[in-house]
């Protein structure tokens, strides 16, 4: 009897322990990972590569970012499936062969890399210190490794002839992993796909909601946070096909390539009008 | 508090337009295995096994056929022919008959690989005669043929006696320059199926095959082995057979290029091979190190010589199955390579078997 209780003691203390420390625990790892950065910072900065503050907490759920970051990392776990049937040999030594306009290819590649430009509207929340600089890169070289490994695994486990003709590789990837109590995992992996779409798609709102509260500063933000998505998922409407869907990604990935070089740019631009204009008031 | 209860409810209200997606286990047939033949009048003939999910029942599967011009028009046919609504998720195992594959099974394989429903591990196997015919007989004690091929193929493709053929491996050799697909080959013996070989494919066509008892020596040329078994029969002595049975294989495949001066290429194809001796009838004493090289040689040169039987029967047939022009490929530079017709060069070329054997070990038995 004796001997239950004290059971049922420790598991009730393992359990609670399980549950307070796991944020505790979550830190650790990150803490071992990256010493020199807090756990906080890098899980917000991996769930949007662009995003890195810890002290605008109303900005984004710290918590929900924890979650997400987590969700998201031990996918990675999963390209372990692949080494078997990884071979050197399909990699090919043709580099940059047979290809078509590396230029055209290199921006629509660009694309993917988006996000870091947001990190300008954080500026003005942001103590300006290195670590919070330093915590951009870091999300960003976080999405470029794993892109980097999904690339390396593609290449290692299709023939570079397939490559070209499978339209989701990712996606067959994960259809190739059968588990011995579950198969087809894709259809549930794609699942937490769509969060981090969302994270992304609520720090482009987020963006959006700064900027056009500059220019109609009397809209009540509800109301504009609303119209605004009512407005982006109209617009997802108007393309039928999904090769329409993929021109308008495309065309869409063009625009955000031309703000995050364009507008630093007109920003300096703007700033050394203002200095000479400064200048020669005085 | 009442409007956020509010915007739940609403919220819950479009989980209503699931209802046209609805799939309920009891209704569905989901098809197991499908076998493809092609008929004289070039028409295909499909025949699809859905197990019966009802306990009550005696009879494990049905089996819905149809003679169509294409696998998605087999589909429609079949949801003429049955209660249930036909889908194709489950799919373990498509057999193609040796007519239809030695036609070409490029188009079968596409529409297969564009159904998003289909997983890249549904397997491959050419049936020796009708595919149809094979999965429509019963087998005793098997209830459901198509569930005793699949299991027996994994079974086997786990020792690597013959190849594990899913679309995936299929598809990334098809598709890659330099290497052939390969798939089992059974056929019905009797009162049993049996795993008759593999089928060497150029491009999307079966063009020749290996024997059974050869498998485990192609999977010890094709790629690097972690399982294996293989009996040696090395002849006589003294009236005597002899015997060795060498399990637990351990290999590694190499593959090296040579360029010769007059533009030639001589190509190196070694395995080495790691493994312990389980049965042995002849008169070596595997204690002894001097009488275990001299086992491994013998051995090893009854591997050698078999690999290159199986090398000059590859190139008369013209398939690259060891995937030797990969190697090429990857010794050459864009320019050269795309230059090479491989097909031309291949039955050409100057290919050396070579192989390496060590005994591990010998069992708890001097």
């Amino acid at each position: 009897m004796d001997t239950l209780s004290f059971l049922h003691r420790l598991s009730v203390c393992l359990v609670d322990l399980r549950l307070h420390d796991r944020e505790k625990i979550c830190a650790f790892i990150s803490d071992a990972l990256f010493p020199d950065y807090e756990s906080d910072d890098l899980q917000v900065c991996y769930g949007h590569p662009s995003f890195s503050n810890t002290y605008q907490r109303d900005l984004f759920d710290i918590q929900n970012s924890n979650a997400f970051f987590w969700m998201m990392t031990w996918m990675f776990l999963l390209l372990l499936w692949f080494f078997p049937a990884f071979r050197w040999e399909r990699f090919t030594p043709f580099i940059l062969q047979g290809g078509h306009d590396q230029v055209k290819g290199g921006i629509e590649v660009y694309a993917a890399f988006l996000g870091y430009e947001l990190s300008i509207l954080l500026f003005p929340y942001v103590e300006k210190t290195k670590k919070s600089m330093a915590a951009i890169y870091v999300g960003n070289a976080m999405l470029s490794l794993s892109y980097l490994c999904l690339a390396l695994i593609c290449f290692g486990f299709f023939s570079l002839g397939q490559l070209k003709r499978l339209l989701y590789p990712v996606l067959d990837l994960l259809a190739y992993i059968q588990l011995p109590f579950i198969e087809r995992l894709e259809n549930l992996l794609y699942g937490f796909f769509l969060f981090l779409i969302l994270m992304t798609v609520v720090m482009y709102w987020w963006a959006a909601e700064e900027a056009v509260k500059r220019i109609v500063p009397k809209l009540k933000t509800t109301v504009l946070v609303f119209v605004m998505m009512a407005v982006s998922y109209a617009i997802s409407f108007i393309p039928k096909t999904l090769d329409q869907v993929n021109v308008w990604i495309t065309n869409l990935g063009y625009a955000a390539v031309g703000i995050a070089f364009g507008f630093p740019i007109l920003l300096l631009i703007v700033l050394l009008i203002q200095g000479k204009a400064r200048s020669s008031h005085e | 508090m009442n409007n956020k209860l509010f915007i739940s409810m609403a919220v819950l209200l479009l989980l209503t337009g699931c209802k046209s997606d609805e799939r309920i286990l009891e209704k569905l047939g989901m098809v197991q295995t499908s076998s493809y033949d092609l008929l004289e009048n070039n028409k295909l003939k499909v025949t699809s096994c859905v197990p019966v999910i009802d306990p009550n029942s005696t009879i494990r599967r049905e089996l819905l056929s149809a003679e169509v011009d294409s696998i998605k028009e087999a589909r429609l046919d079949f949801s003429r022919q049955t209660d249930l609504k036909v889908v194709s998720g489950q799919l373990r195992d498509s057999l193609f008959g040796a007519k239809l594959a030695k036609a070409g099974v490029e188009d079968y394989i596409d529409t297969l690989l564009r159904d998003p429903s289909i997983a890249l591990g549904v397997r491959i196997t050419v049936v020796e005669g009708d595919a149809g015919e094979l999965l429509t007989k019963n087998f005793k004690p098997h209830t459901d043929t198509g569930r005793y091929i699949t299991h027996m193929l994994e079974k086997e493709a786990a020792g690597n006696s013959i190849p594990a053929t899913t679309f995936y491996e299929f598809s990334r050799d098809y598709n890659d320059d330099g290497i052939d697909p390969v798939t089992p080959i059974v056929k019905d013996a009797g009162n049993k199926v049996l795993i008759d070989g593999i089928a060497l494919f150029q491009e999307d066509r079966y063009v020749t095959k290996i024997s059974a008892e050869d498998g485990i020596i192609f999977g010890l040329f094709r790629d690097d082995l972690r399982q294996g078994e293989i009996a040696i029969n090395l002849g006589q002595e003294d009236g005597k057979k002899v015997v060795v049975m060498f399990s637990s294989l351990l290999n590694k495949r190499k593959i090296k290029v040579h360029h010769l001066e007059d533009g030639r290429f001589k190509i190196d194809l070694s395995a080495s091979i790691q493994g312990s001796v389980l049965e042995y009838t002849g008169k070596q004493k595997l204690n002894e190190e001097k009488d275990r090289n001299e086992l491994e040689k013998q051995i090893s040169e009854y591997i050698t010589a078999r690999a290159q039987k199986m090398v000059q029967q590859m190139q008369q047939y013209n398939v690259d199955s060891f995937g030797i022009g990969v190697h090429v490929r990857n010794s050459l530079s864009y320019k050269e390579w795309k230059a090479l017709n491989w097909r031309e060069v291949y039955p050409e070329i100057e290919v050396e078997c070579q192989t390496k054997v060590t005994i591990k070990d010998y069992g708890k038995y001097s």
